[in-house]
Formats: structure tokens, sequence, C-alpha cells
């Protein structure tokens, strides 16, 4: 049991999906900010790093999304085996929208971090005696 | 480690991608073949890395895949119409109409034999006017000599029905919105 009394510890946490949606957009671009990728690499990098639940299926539309969006550019490579790969990289649009994105998440998370970080109490508080009708 | 892809592994991946294109058949024709090839070469590099089977699962269920496609390419704005299966549904609609119709055909005559063996003149039928036609018969002796079938007058109305309903024509309509798509 963890020090929050009747809530148990967590163990590898899912991550929410419908959490993950809005994020997905500054997370791709940061990815393809930092090196040229195709759709199933930038799936590979993002269970690299933590979210080893990402369905394939949610990644490719997100790259059609922003790539009509204007925000990433595309071009096709051949591959060693198989198809030709289609290759992402950012547009202007997209550093624009990866710093926007950033900033709001860091200050996001700097508001809810320390809220939801506190350790959960066993009882709330009971209601001071001021607030009696 | 890279695998090479057998066949059956060649052909489980184009019919994940040929399902997922039918899924987003509301999207142009031109954006749809971007999709096919891209997802292919995804499929590809996935299986070759972690074999074919784990390559389509971790895609996900196909039809989330495809609403995704969908609200990348129209969020919440309006659909085309889906001429392909508009088509296919009127197509389905003669064929079975047409079936029915011989079946009621054959069915009359063999009755018309059965009754009299040595029938003479023209026997008409119609059973019901909402999905048969007409027979008619004219036999000589027993022999048959004629026959005319005619399909319901109706069948043009359903193969248009099939044609607006399987296609979603209401999407041509001006001014019709879409539901937002998440």
């Amino acid at each position: 049991m963890s020090g929050t009394g009747l809530y148990p510890a967590p163990v590898a946490p899912a991550h929410d999906p419908q959490l993950l949606k809005g994020l997905l957009s500054p997370l791709l671009l940061r990815l393809i900010a930092e090196q040229e990728s195709y759709g199933y690499q930038l799936a590979q990098r993002l269970r690299e790093l933590g979210l080893p639940d990402i369905a394939d299926g949610t990644v490719y539309p997100a790259l059609a999304r922003l790539e009509r969006e204007g925000r990433i550019s595309s071009r096709l490579v051949a591959s060693p085996s198989g198809p030709a790969r289609k290759y992402y990289r950012p547009t202007s649009a997209g550093y624009d929208a990866l710093a926007a994105g950033t900033a709001s998440w860091l200050a996001l998370a700097g508001v809810v971090t320390p809220a939801l970080g506190r350790p959960i109490p066993e009882e709330p508080q009971p209601m001071r005696e001021e607030e009696l009708p | 480690m890279s695998r090479t892809l057998t066949l059956m592994d060649r052909v489980r991946i184009e019919r994940v991608v040929q399902s997922v294109d039918f899924l987003t058949q509301d999207i142009p024709g031109r954006v749809r073949r971007s999709i096919r090839r891209e997802l292919r070469a995804n499929l590809w590099a996935a299986a070759s890395r972690a074999g074919a089977s784990e390559a389509i699962r971790q895609l996900g269920s196909l039809r989330q895949l495809a609403e995704g496609y969908l609200a990348a390419e129209y969020g919440g704005g309006r659909r085309r119409p889906r001429w392909m299966s508009g088509f296919l549904w009127a197509i389905l609609c003669v064929i079975l109409i047409s079936a029915i119709n011989i079946v009621n055909f054959v069915a009359f005559t063999a009755g018309v034999q059965a009754a009299r063996p040595a029938a003479d003149g023209a026997f008409t039928e119609r059973v019901s006017p909402w999905v048969m036609g007409t027979v008619k018969v004219t036999y000589t002796h027993g022999t048959l000599h004629s026959l005319a079938v005619s399909l319901p007058e109706l069948m043009l109305v359903y193969c248009v029905a099939a044609l607006i309903l399987g296609g979603r024509l209401w999407r041509l309509v001006p001014g019709r919105r879409a539901a937002p798509q998440g």
C-alpha cells in the first residue's frame, strides 16, 4: 500500500486515450522536429518514449491531419525492403504550432501537477463552522 | 532484425489496406491512393520488424483508423456521396428482383404443365405488383410456344432508392452538414 491510505498505488498506469489525443499533435511535431521520420517509425518512437499502448492506427491519421493543416510536409523515400516510405518534417507553421502547444502544455502542467501531486487525504476535512447555515 | 515477408504476409497486409480503403471511400481518390501507399509502406516496415500478425495488431481497430482518416480529411465538414456503394446496391436490387421473377416464372410454367399436360392457349399470371411482373405463356398442345416476362413497374423506383440510400446521395444537397467527427 502506498502512503495515501485507502488508495492502492497505481500499477503501470495506462494512458487515457482522450487525454493523449490532445497531446498527440505536439508530441508528433516534437519528434519530427528532432528527426525526419515516417509513420511507423514515429509510432515506435512514441512507444519507446513511454507510451507502449499507443496504436499505429492513432498515429497515422494524426499525421494526415497535420499534413492537411500544413504543419508538416512529406517526401517519399525509396525503402530497401518494400514500398517507398513517406518521411515527414515540420513546416514553419508546424514549428509555430509546436512552440504554442509546448507553452500551453507546460503552463497547464505547472498548475495541474502540483495540485494532483499532493498526497490524497484519507478523509475530507469537515466543513468549517462558519460555513454552516 | 529485418524479416522477409512471405506471400501470405503480403496478402494479409493487402487485405488490411483494401479494408481501410473501403471504409474510407468517402475520401477523394487521390487522397485515398496516398493513404493506401503510406499504410502499405508502414505495414511492410512493421511486419519486417515484428511480423505481419504483430504489425496488424499494432494498427488497432481498422474502423477507428478509417474514422481517423475521415476526421482528418473532413473534420465536421460535408462528406462526398459513395457512388460505388450506391451502384453496387442498385445492381444488387436488380439481381434480387430478377431472381424472384425467374423463380416465379419457373414455378408458374411448372404449375401450368402439371395442371394441364395438354395445355392450349395463353396463360397469364401476376402474383404481386410490388416485386413481381407479369408472366404470360402460350402453349400449343402442351408445348410451350411463347413466353413473355415483364419486370415490375416499381423496379426502377427500387433501384433509384437503393442508389440514393446506398450512395448517400443526400450529401449532394448543398447546405447539409455532417455531424462533427471526434
